[in-house]
C-alpha cells in the first residue's frame, strides 16, 4: 500500500521505473521474416498506469512478453528498476487474456502458486492468497476448480494470482477482452480502485481504445504491423473513471480513433501498393 | 447413472445365459463342441475349488506386475527424454513408432533366444507390448503442454524442477494416464499370447491345457476368467483413474 491518488496525476520527479529502449523484434517465418516491433522506446514512471493501444497483430503481446523476460528482442533493451531484463522475474507478473490458470488447482491454490515458487511457507501463503481472493470478491469460491468458474470469475482469480505476487510491475495483456461489457465495466472500476491502493506500475495492453482511455494515465498508440510508437496521449481525469458516458474521456477516445483511422488508411494504401508491385 | 448402466448390463447378461442354455439344450451341436452354461459353471467352480485358477491368476498377474512396472519405468524415462530433445524425437521417437507396429508377440522367438525358455522371455514380451504406447503418451503429453501455462508459471518464478513437477507434469497427466492405460491393455494381450505359445504356469497355460485335454468347459471357463480380470482392471481401475483425472482437470463436462 504505497500511495493514495485522488486524481489522475502521476507522482512526479521519479526516474523511469521501466525503460524500453529501441526494442526491435522479428519472427522467422517459413516465407521470410516478419517484423513485429521496430524501435520501440517508452519510459514508464513508477506507479504509472500506462496503456498501449493498437490493432491486433501490431506487436503488443510481443512487447509485454519481452518486458516479462519470456522473449528476447533482436536489438535494444528493457530495464526495470534499473536492472536489465534477461529472464522472467517475480517483480514483473503477467496477466494474460485467455485464462492461464492451472485447471488442476483450485482457485486458492492457483493464487498461492507464485508464493509457493517464492518459497513462502504454507500458512503465510494461504493468508496472503485469501486476502487477494477477498479483494476480487471471490471468497466463496476458494475451493472451486477453474472449470467450475465463469469467464469473469476466472479473470478475477487470474488478477488475484498476479496481485498476490505483489510485483513492482503488473503487465496486463488484454485481460478483459473476452468478457461481456458489464463485467468489463465492473472490472475497470475495480482495477482502478485496487491500483489506487497498491500503487503498482501497470502496463496494460488492449485493442479497445475506450478501455485504454478509461484506465491509463497515458495512452501510447502503436502503428499497424510492424509496431512502432505512433503517438502518445495523456489522460488527466479523476479516478475511478467510468469507461462510458464521460464527455472528456469520450473526446480523447475519438481523437485516438481518428488517428487510428488515418493509420489504417495509410496501412491499406501501403498494402495495396505492395500488392501491385 | 452408473447403477442404471450396470442394471441394463446384468439383465442383458442373464438373457444371454438363458439363450445360450436354450441353444445348448436344443442339441444342435454335441456338448464337446458347444458346452452348456451349467457345465462351464461347474468347470469354473472346479477350477476355483482346486485353486488352479487362483494359482494361474497369481502367476499371470505377477508377470504383469513386473513387466508392466518395467514398461512404465522405461516408458516414462524414454518419453521424458524424447520430449526434451528434437534429435531424440526424430530418431528414437520415430523408431518407437515403427517398432510399435510390430505385434509384440513377434518378440517372443527373439526373447527365447536371448533369455531361454523361462519367465524372463515372457516378461520381455509384456514389456515390449506396453513400452511403446507409454513412451509415446508421456512424450506427447509433455510436448503438448500449452505454452501459456509454462509462460505464466515462469513469470511467477517457476523454473527447473519446480516448473516440471508443479506445472508440466500435472498439465501432461491426463494424456499420460490414457497412455498408461493403453499400455496396460497391450501388455495384458501380450502376456496371454506369450503364455499360450510358451506353456508355463499362468492363465494362458490353463487355457492351453484345456485344449490338450479336449475339455471345452475348462477352455470357456478360463476365457471367462481372463476376460473378467482384464475387464475389472482396465475398466474399474484404469478407466476410473482416467475419468477422475479428466473430470478434475475440467476436460469432460459433468454428465447429468
Ligand atoms: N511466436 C511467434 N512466431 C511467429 N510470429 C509471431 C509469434 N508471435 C507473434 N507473432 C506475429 O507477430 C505479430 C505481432 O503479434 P502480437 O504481439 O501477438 O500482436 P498483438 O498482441 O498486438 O495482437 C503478429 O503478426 C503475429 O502473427
Ligand atoms: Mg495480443
Amino acid at each position: 500500500m504505497k500511495k493514495e491518488r485522488k486524481d489522475g496525476s502521476r507522482p512526479q520527479g521519479m526516474m523511469a521505473e521501466i525503460e524500453i529502449r529501441d526494442v526491435w523484434k522479428e519472427f522467422v517465418m517459413k516465407d521470410g521474416k516478419l517484423s513485429a516491433l521496430e524501435g520501440i522506446s517508452i519510459g514508464v514512471q513508477k506507479g504509472e498506469f500506462l496503456c498501449i493501444v493498437g490493432p491486433s497483430g501490431c506487436g503488443k503481446s510481443t512487447l509485454l512478453s519481452i518486458i516479462a523476460g519470456l522473449t528476447r528482442p533482436e536489438k535494444g533493451s528493457v530495464r526495470v528498476g534499473g536492472r536489465e531484463v534477461s529472464e522472467p522475474g517475480p517483480d514483473r507478473v503477467v496477466m494474460f487474456q485467455e485464462s492461464a490458470l492451472f485447471p488442476w488447482l483450485t482457485a486458492i491454490q492457483n493464487i498461492e502458486f507464485g508464493l509457493k515458487m517464492k518459497g513462502v511457507e504454507e500458512k503465510e501463503r494461504r493468508r496472503v492468497a485469501l486476502k487477494y481472493l477477498n479483494l476480487v470478491n471471490l471468497e466463496r469460491f476458494e475451493n472451486s476448480y477453474i472449470h467450475e468458474l465463469s469467464g469473469g470469475m476466472k479473470q478475477r482469480v487470474a488478477l488475484a494470482r498476479a496481485l498476490a505476487m505483489e510485483p513492482e510491475v503488473l503487465l496486463m495483456d488484454e485481460p478483459f477482452a473476452a468478457l461481456d461489457a458489464q463485467s468489463r465495466d465492473q472490472f475497470h472500476i475495480e482495477l482502478q480502485q485496487i491500483w489506487m491502493k497498491t500503487g503498482q506500475t501497470i502496463i496494460f495492453v488492449t485493442h479497445n481504445v475506450s478501455e485504454a482511455v478509461c484506465l491509463g494515465d497515458r495512452v501510447v498508440l502503436f502503428t499497424y504491423r510492424p509496431g512502432r510508437v505512433k503517438k502518445e496521449f495523456r489522460v488527466v481525469y479523476p479516478r475511478p473513471r467510468e469507461s462510458r458516458g464521460v464527455p472528456k474521456l469520450a473526446a480523447i477516445t475519438s481523437r485516438i480513433l481518428g488517428e487510428l483511422r488515418v493509420e489504417f488508411e495509410r496501412y491499406m494504401a501501403e498494402a495495396l501498393h505492395d500488392g501491385r508491385n | 447413472m452408473m447403477g442404471e448402466t450396470s442394471l441394463t448390463f446384468i439383465i442383458f447378461l442373464l438373457a444371454f445365459i438363458v439363450l445360450w442354455h436354450v441353444v445348448a439344450q436344443a442339441g444342435i451341436w454335441p456338448s464337446y463342441i458347444f458346452p452348456s452354461p451349467v457345465e462351464v459353471l461347474s468347470a469354473m467352480l472346479h477350477g476355483i475349488d482346486d485353486e488352479s485358477f487362483l494359482h494361474g491368476t497369481i502367476a499371470s498377474l505377477k508377470r504383469m506386475a513386473i513387466g508392466f512396472g518395467v514398461a512404465v519405468f522405461i516408458g516414462v524415462a524414454l518419453g521424458a527424454a524424447i520430449s526434451q530433445s528434437r534429435v531424440l524425437e526424430r530418431t528414437l521417437g520415430t523408431l518407437m513408432l515403427g517398432v510399435q507396429t510390430l505385434p509384440s508377440i513377434c518378440w517372443l522367438p527373439l526373447a527365447i533366444l536371448w533369455f531361454g525358455l523361462n519367465d524372463k522371455a515372457i516378461i520381455f514380451v509384456v514389456v515390449a507390448g506396453a513400452v511403446g504406447s507409454i513412451t509415446m503418451a508421456i512424450s506427447a503429453g509433455i510436448s503438448n503442454v500449452p505454452p501459456i501455462y509454462i509462460n505464466a508459471a515462469r513469470t511467477m518464478g517457476a523454473k527447473g524442477w519446480s516448473l516440471f513437477s508443479e506445472v508440466v507434469f500435472p498439465a501432461a497427466l491426463p494424456t499420460m494416464v490414457s497412455g498408461i492405460r493403453q499400455g496396460w491393455s497391450f501388455a495384458w494381450r501380450s502376456l496371454m499370447a506369450g503364455e499360450l505359445l510358451y506353456v508355463s504356469a499362468g492363465l494362458g497355460q490353463l487355457l492351453q491345457m484345456g485344449r490338450e485335454l479336449n475339455d471345452i468347459n475348462q477352455v470357456v471357463a478360463v476365457m471367462i476368467v481372463i476376460m473378467s480380470i482384464g475387464f475389472l482392471i482396465e475398466r474399474l481401475v484404469f478407466t476410473t483413474i482416467e475419468e477422475d483425472v479428466r473430470r478434475k482437470w475440467g476436460l469432460v463436462k459433468h454428465k447429468t
